[in-house]
């Protein structure tokens, strides 16, 4: 296949060239693959969603302007699919109850109150419940370890103090 | 990463052919279908006019050029009037939309022949 930028690779696809879709996926498989492994511990997870990523692209192309940049948009894709993907994957964590409350009084209680505190906090208290430290937690969000520690603090005093 | 670029492609190219064979089929079911009704309705409006005769209104066209400038319009005025209207904007309805197909149909020829070479291609090296 002779070499093309993106712009005539996506021409020659929307022209229903479809075997020019390698180049898209040879020039930005690395990147895209590289953020999402960053971003997720399951390797087959990873793969998984890159190829959800490229195959989202393909079915967008017909309506994409290949004048524009075509790894900003893969990026947005990959955005979604990770906000999808742990948001899937939050409906079938729960909560360790023993972490947090003694008596069922106080268990019905701190259940009210975690269904208020905001998602973001949630989840750093759900990972951490489920043994991933604060070091994979800060990884996996891009932000500083004590970032996270701080986030976690707080929320455990508000809990206590109910 | 060879190994996920195959993996990639093979998905993109099982949803193309899903997505190609049903865009063919679709297309030719929906041309078919309203091209059949469009003959329907034709046969039914060219039948009843037979049956009343309006047919003879047109056999001014073998006389003169002069009667036929003279009573065409008169002629034309009285089969449009004797056609049944209904059936009539059916018929044109359904033929039109069946023209408008087929014209999209050559209009995407050339994409749908290229990606069905291009799928073939694929599975044909697996």
């Amino acid at each position: 296949m002779v070499s093309l930028t993106d712009q005539q690779a996506i021409a020659k696809i929307k022209g229903g060239e479809i075997n020019y879709f390698s180049i898209i996926v040879k020039n930005y498989e690395k990147k895209i693959y590289n953020y999402v492994c960053a971003k997720l511990f399951d390797k087959d997870d990873a793969d998984d969603l890159v190829q959800n990523i490229f195959l989202r692209f393909y079915k967008a192309i017909a309506r994409f302007d290949e004048k524009k940049p075509v790894f900003p948009y893969l990026y947005s894709i990959a955005i979604n699919e990770l906000k999808m993907y742990y948001r899937s994957r939050k409906e079938k964590v729960s909560l360790d109850e023993k972490i947090y409350f003694e008596n069922e009084q106080e268990e019905l209680m701190i259940e009210d109150y975690l269904e208020k505190i905001p998602k973001e906090k949630r989840v750093y208290l759900e990972l951490l419940s489920q043994g991933y430290s604060y070091k994979e937690i800060a990884e996996k969000f891009n932000k500083s370890i004590n970032t996270i520690k701080t986030i976690v603090r707080r929320t455990r005093l508000e809990l206590k103090q109910l | 990463m060879k190994n996920l670029e195959n993996k990639i492609l093979k998905k993109v190219y099982l949803f193309e052919t899903k997505k190609t064979i049903l865009e063919i089929v679709s297309r030719t079911v929906l041309i078919l279908l309203v091209g059949f009704f469009g003959f329907i309705f034709t046969s039914l409006l060219v039948e009843i006019l037979n049956e009343q005769g309006s047919f003879d209104l047109l056999d001014i066209f073998s006389d003169d050029w002069s009667m036929v400038k003279k009573y065409f319009f008169d002629n034309l005025s009285i089969f449009f009037q004797e056609t049944p209207k209904l059936i009539l904007f059916l018929s044109g309805v359904f033929i039109v939309i069946t023209i408008i197909l087929i014209i999209l149909l050559f209009k995407n020829f050339k994409i749908i022949k290229n990606k069905i070479r291009s799928i073939i291609n694929y599975f044909s090296h697996l």
